[in-house]
């Protein structure tokens, strides 16, 4: 029974499967994304054809190999940059004060902490669709995959 | 004749009858038994401590009603939480909620007990 891992394009390893089920588990997981928004079809192929050993070759690249794939491909197509973060969400909040953590060194699993006068009065749903909305053009892009968010008040902070 | 502007979109309004059909309601990637998401797999432990019934309708393959979902909620990510008919973000939300001591009384009353 060979064993495989499913690995992300951000270089984790997911889960292990075993057999047939591997291979199943790891066409699906092409598509699979954490807390991710809808991202365009242009983004979407190249890291599928970079990033995952074809399954019709037989043998599966070594997991080491895999990453470097997925590595090279996230310097091509741009990383976002802490200071370019700040400066989609200063264009709605201009205030706002950020921090920034990289969850998996890959810049592109964040964790975000906001803290803006402009959430004064809002509930945390509010205070997280401004944040959305204020990066909506990484969103989408795929520059950002995913993001964990704190949003406070000067107040509050 | 119905107006076809009227008309309800019937993806939406399967998404109506899933919201509606569970008090607890996760779109999320993958099933239980095989989250494809570790924030979904996040979000079905955050209820797990619940202990009451939850359900995850996979919406991985689905990029239309992923889509009718963004619309409907304004919110760009998955997973999305529903309790007793109305949105609650994720854990992002939730968290902070539990850390209130809001989540306990929310889903007591959503269960009726």
């Amino acid at each position: 029974m060979a064993h495989s891992y499913v690995v992300d394009i951000h270089h984790h390893v997911l889960q292990s499967t075993t057999g047939d089920r591997g291979r199943g588990a790891r066409r699906a997981m092409r598509e699979t994304c954490e807390k991710s928004a809808t991202r365009s079809s242009k983004f979407q192929k190249p890291r599928t054809s970079l990033g995952y050993p074809s399954s019709s070759g037989g043998s599966e690249l070594p997991l080491g190999l895999a990453l470097r794939y997925c590595y090279y491909y996230e310097i091509e197509e741009g990383m976002i940059t802490p200071d370019v973060l700040t400066e989609y969400l200063r264009r709605i909040m201009p205030d706002a004060a950020v921090t920034v953590s990289d969850r998996t060194g890959t810049m592109d699993h964040l964790k975000v902490m906001v803290i803006s006068a402009a959430f004064a009065g809002k509930n945390l749903l509010d205070r997280h669709r401004l944040i959305y909305q204020a990066l909506d053009g990484p969103l989408k892009d795929g520059r950002i995959h995913a993001l964990e968010l704190t949003a406070k008040t000067t107040d509050e902070a | 004749m119905a107006d076809p502007i009227q008309m309800a979109d019937p993806i939406q309004e399967e998404i109506n009858k899933e919201v509606a059909a569970h008090k607890i309601l996760i779109y999320g990637k993958g099933t239980k038994q095989m989250p494809m998401c570790g924030f979904t797999k996040e979000t079905m432990q955050f209820f797990d401590k619940y202990g009451y019934p939850y359900e995850l309708i996979d919406v991985l393959s689905q990029p239309t009603k992923r889509e009718a979902l963004v619309k409907m909620t304004n919110w760009p990510t998955l997973p999305k939480v529903f309790i007793d008919g109305q949105f609650y973000g994720d854990t992002d939300i939730l968290d902070p909620m539990a850390a209130k001591g809001e989540i306990e009384p929310l889903l007591k009353k959503a269960f009726g007990k």
